[in-house]
């Protein structure tokens, strides 16, 4: 599976219209409707490159600012970096290593379109989400809804079988 | 907490001034040794130079490299904390600018901000934060901060970044975090927390430095930097640990405030698991600077000490021991002492004990133990701490700092049995006096009996600290138990004098005296009428006057200790049963004064306050030893205590326990066990009054032989075995290398006497210090025959050479303070012998870990006809002074002369 090159452009005319964004707005709409506000602040963060899963590492090793150790329990936090992780098959960044997850942390986002093979990989992909869950230590609780969510949005996008 | 991580850091940047100085050769090193070599001199140091008399060449040619290399370490030691704080400036003022920028490029949704700084200005209202107090809000848009924060520059108007998502979030969870800042607020941690924080990240560069010698110099790693480059990593790592369990606690700190502020464990419950998960490796844990989520979570509902106090007890102790020994390397440099008339040694234990008294009864009071394993991990991690800081070297000093450890060198497990157990009686002393007092309410009474608290700790812990220098010092000098008994109960002086009763006074401002006027009065009746008995039917002494002395002391002393255990079992508060004990052993005391001015006849009050000062040394003694043990018997005692229907095992946990100690305790005095702890009959005769041989006859015998005639081998060698069986039984010669034979250093550091003919028969015997009364005292009998007088005459002479060519000089020993002994040679005496002799007294004085080191060597050379008698002494006084140096010379001379006389005897025969 891959979000860009030639196998893609074939089947652009197809979904040409749902893209990551759509899906994680589709998501928050179905479990967290009370955050879909938040969701275009979310998006523009997650495509500047600023946001990242886990926990916040930036106030880790800085002694001039006292964090609380804690960050808001909201799905829209979440939402991008579990489904684009998912979407791209790739490595957890929080299960990278250091050097790797550096380098991915400046790294901007493209709001890809999701492919024809994407859509037919709808269990794979809430899989993948529940397993980057689990890799970020983030609790099955809040996962599943959310994979769940994000399968129930896939397959309604899914175009039909020839 | 912080002062911690402070003096943590502070070292580390000692030992980084310490490694910019070798690494960049800031001492001219090579200049150093090439004007060694221009000289002459050995290159092995100092000391093979002084060896050969030459120690001021070698000192002008080192001149500066000692002051280089302190202004290296004090400058790390600045320079360090300095650059810490000055990190915190910067990231004070960089990061509001970097939020400000960010919000400029993305601000956050309106209405999420106009949420939050509503309940943000409704809380600064509630809490009275006005002015400068009052911390700027910044609502930070989604993205890279994801976690709210405050930040600002120390001392100055702080600022809170909330994230934008609090404005979705419920409004027990807003509340939560933003409660949760503004007590960090309150607490102004930005100036103190932060700084800590700092010490996180610059603790790995500066160890890094600490290590660059290392990496240019290898050969460095092997030598003395190892100890400094041991020191700086551990340091570190308790750099590393301290700063992370100081922000734990303060984020610990600011939870509770939320919660108590606005009503929130619930919502901290909730919320608090999907924060931190835990860290999957235990060092994760212990570096971590937020406690975990499950772990806040958990505390929301149990908010008791939830870190025990082990670790902050074990580094206090460290840091204090530690802390005083560097200030007793600074001390040591002020020529003539900071005090006239006070060592160094007594300044700086003095320090110490406040330090350690004041710190650690101040945190104790105002933290009550939430349990008793709390209770017991705040003893146990100060007898670590006090232990492992006991027997550490200091940093960075080369020539100071290893005294300890080389004192007890190859007798580790000696130490650590009696150091451990007895700084673990002091933590429970000290915890269960806390303990009392902080179930009082707080306010000035408190205050000021927590005072008093203070300074009858200081004195016991005083007095501790000056019983192990002693004792380790006695146990280096003479390697034998006798001494070490002799060293805790034969001298006392102003600490030892005082403990007891300072302790006493401790205890009577931590408890409430009546409610414990019952149980006093029934044990000091019993107890003091058990002394009476014991004292009257102990009579006259038939034995050894000393230890019919000692064995009253103890009956002094034994009676309070088990008033102690006793009130301690009825009551569980230590501090009333310090006091029970304390006024029991004063009673036994008076008692056995009654006695003496009564039955005895005599009324002396010296007698009076020793039973008082000796029994009471010998009480606080016992329950440093056996407190421990006797709160441990009495917290499982309680255990059992829960059920109701085990009365009788409670009765036989509470009687047999007691019995028992009352049987061994009187058993132990009435057969003179107690010896084994203070002393057997011999001890004193041991270190310092000598068992002379038999009284030899002085009169010139009917010779049978001339003893002056040529000896061949076989007939020398017997006259030497006849002299020796005459010494008193055990005094077997063995062979024995003796260390610091000031003798033989003499020869080797006046080589200029005239040489010395060959003898043509020479034999000699060494009687061990470990076998010869005094102890430590080495006797070596020497007889050599020449094939003519000359021959003896001129070796004779050659002896007193030496004497004359010496009068006054210093010896290198890196034990000694300022590394060297003071050393003066006199050649006259009183000795009468009819035949021509030379005599040599060599004194060597120093000062050991700030006690008075005293050594006289004494020898004698006896020109008879063809033969040369020799017999040498060396004895080592006792650190406490208890024997002076007359009466040091008058033992030596009479053990020389009557081993002379032996020899003599031998050759008429």
């Amino acid at each position: 599976m891959s979000v860009s090159g030639p196998a893609i452009e074939e089947e652009v005319d197809v979904v040409e219209t749902f893209r990551l964004s759509d899906l994680a707005q589709d998501i928050v709409e179905a479990i967290a409707p009370d955050e879909a506000m938040l969701l275009p602040e979310v998006s523009a963060a997650w495509f500047d490159g600023d946001l990242e899963l886990g926990d916040d590492s930036s106030l880790r090793w800085r002694g001039g600012t006292i964090g609380a150790g804690l960050t808001p329990d909201l799905v829209v936090y979440i939402v991008y970096p579990l489904v684009a992780g998912a979407l791209a098959n790739a490595v957890v960044p929080a299960a990278q290593s250091g050097w790797k997850r550096l380098r991915a942390r400046r790294r901007r986002h493209e709001n890809v379109v999701i492919s024809a093979e994407d859509l037919r990989r709808a269990e794979e992909i809430r899989d993948l989400i529940l397993a980057r869950a689990a890799a970020a230590r983030i609790a099955e609780s809040r996962a599943r809804p959310l994979a769940d969510a994000a399968y129930a949005a896939l397959i309604r996008r899914r175009p039909p079988e020839e | 907490m912080h002062l911690l991580v402070l003096v943590a850091l502070t070292c580390v940047g000692v030992s980084a001034g310490e490694a910019v100085f070798v690494a960049h050769d800031l001492g001219r090193w090579a200049e150093v040794q090439d004007c060694v070599a221009a000289q002459g001199l050995p290159s092995g140091g100092g000391r093979a130079a002084a060896l050969l008399g030459r120690g001021a060449d070698y000192d002008r040619c080192a001149a500066g490299f000692d002051r280089t290399r302190t202004t290296a370490r004090a400058a790390g030691a600045l320079t360090v904390p300095v650059l810490a704080w000055l990190c915190v400036l910067g990231e004070g003022l960089v990061t509001p600018r970097r939020l400000r920028r960010r919000i400029r490029r993305r601000a956050p949704a309106a209405d999420a901000a106009a949420i939050v700084t509503r309940r943000f200005e409704h809380w600064c209202d509630v809490l009275g934060l006005t002015g400068r107090r009052r911390p700027r809000l910044v609502v930070a848009p989604a993205g890279r901060d994801r976690q709210p924060y405050t930040t600002g520059v120390p001392f100055g108007r702080l600022t809170v970044a909330v994230p934008s998502g609090y404005g979705y979030t419920s409004e027990g969870e807003r509340d939560l975090i933003i409660l949760h800042e503004l007590a960090h607020v309150r607490a102004r941690d930005v100036s103190w927390t932060a700084a800590t924080g700092w010490a996180g990240v610059l603790v790995v560069p500066v160890l890094a430095l600490a290590m660059l010698p290392v990496f240019l110099q290898p050969a460095l790693a092997t030598g003395s930097y190892r100890r400094s480059l041991l020191i700086a990593a551990v340091f570190a790592a308790a750099a590393l640990l301290l700063r992370s369990a100081a922000r734990r606690r303060r984020e610990r700190a600011a939870d509770r405030f939320a919660v108590e502020t606005g009503g929130l464990a619930e919502v901290l419950r909730t919320v608090a698991p999907a924060g931190n998960p835990r860290p999957r490796w235990w060092p994760g844990r212990l570096l971590a600077t937020h406690p975990s989520g499950p772990d806040r979570a958990e505390a929301a509902t149990n908010p008791a000490d939830w870190e025990g106090g082990f670790a902050v007890a074990a580094l206090l102790g460290l840091l204090t021991m530690f802390g005083g020994r560097a200030l007793l390397t600074l001390l040591l440099n002020v020529q003539g002492g900071v005090l006239p008339g006070i060592r160094d040694e007594q300044i700086v234990e003095l320090v110490t004990a406040a330090a350690w008294s004041a710190v650690a009864t101040i945190i104790w009071v105002r933290r009550t133990p939430a349990n008793r394993r709390a209770w017991w991990a705040r003893v146990l991690g100060s007898a670590a701490g006090l232990t492992a800081g006991w027997l550490m070297p200091s940093v960075g000093s080369l020539s100071l700092s290893s005294v300890h450890s080389d004192l007890i060198e190859g007798h580790e497990w000696f130490f650590a049995l009696w150091v451990a157990p007895a700084w673990t009686g002091v933590a429970a002393v000290a915890a269960g006096l806390a303990g009392d007092l902080s179930a009082r309410p707080s306010g000035w009474p408190r205050a000021a009996r927590t005072i008093v608290v203070v300074l009858g700790l200081t004195v016991a812990v005083c007095a501790v600290l000056e019983t192990m220098s002693l004792l380790t010092i006695a146990h280096w000098t003479w390697a034998d138990v006798r001494a070490d008994r002799a060293m805790l109960v034969g001298s006392t002086g102003f600490p030892r004098l005082w403990a007891a009763g300072a302790l006493a006074v401790a205890a009577l401002a931590a408890t409430r005296v009546t409610r414990l006027r019952g149980t006093l009065v029934i044990m000091a009746a019993a107890l003091a009428a058990g002394g009476v008995v014991a004292t009257i039917a102990a009579a006259q002494p038939t034995g050894d006057v000393y230890l019919w002395l000692l064995n009253r002391w103890w009956m002094c002393a034994i009676p309070g200790w088990l008033a102690t255990a006793a009130v301690l079992a009825r009551r569980g508060e230590v501090s009333s049963a310090l006091l029970a004990g304390a006024v029991v052993t004063v009673l036994g005391g008076v008692v056995q004064f009654a006695r003496d001015s009564t039955v005895g006849g005599t009324f002396r009050l010296d007698r009076l306050v020793d039973f008082l000062d000796r029994g009471g040394w010998l009480w606080l003694v016992l329950i440093l030893f056996t407190l421990p043990v006797a709160v441990l018997l009495g917290d499982l005692l309680a255990r059992v205590v829960r059920r109701p229907r085990r009365a009788l095992v409670r009765l036989g946990l509470l009687t047999v326990p007691l019995v028992v100690a009352v049987l061994a305790a009187t058993g132990a005095v009435a057969t003179g066990r107690t010896g084994m702890i203070t002393g057997m009959p011999d001890d004193v005769k041991c270190l310092g009054r000598p068992v002379y041989p038999e009284e030899p006859d002085t009169e010139p015998r009917a010779c049978v032989e001339d003893p002056g005639r040529p000896l061949p081998v076989d007939r020398l060698r017997a006259a030497l075995a006849e002299a020796r069986r005459s010494l008193p039984a055990g005094w077997t010669p063995a062979a024995e290398v003796n260390r610091g034979d000031l003798l033989s250093q003499l020869s080797f550091r006046c080589p200029g006497r005239a040489p010395e003919p060959a003898a043509a028969v020479a034999e000699t015997l060494t009687v061990p210090g470990s076998a010869l009364p005094p102890l430590g005292s080495p006797l070596t009998l020497g007889l050599a025959s020449y094939p003519s007088t000359g021959g003896a005459h001129q070796a004779r002479l050659s002896a007193d050479a030496s004497a004359r060519a010496c009068p006054e000089w210093t010896f290198p020993e890196r034990l000694a303070e300022g590394g060297r002994w003071r050393i003066a040679t006199s050649g006259g005496t009183d000795l009468a012998l009819p035949y021509p002799l030379s005599f040599t007294r060599v004194t060597a004085t120093a000062r050991i870990i700030g006690l008075p080191a005293r050594v006289v060597a004494a020898s004698v050379a006896v020109e008879i006809g063809h033969n040369l008698v020799t017999v040498a002494l060396q004895h080592s006084a006792p650190p406490d002074g208890s024997v002076l140096p007359q009466e040091q010379n008058q033992l030596l001379d009479g053990l020389l002369l009557r081993t002379v006389w032996l020899i003599i005897h031998a050759l008429q025969e």
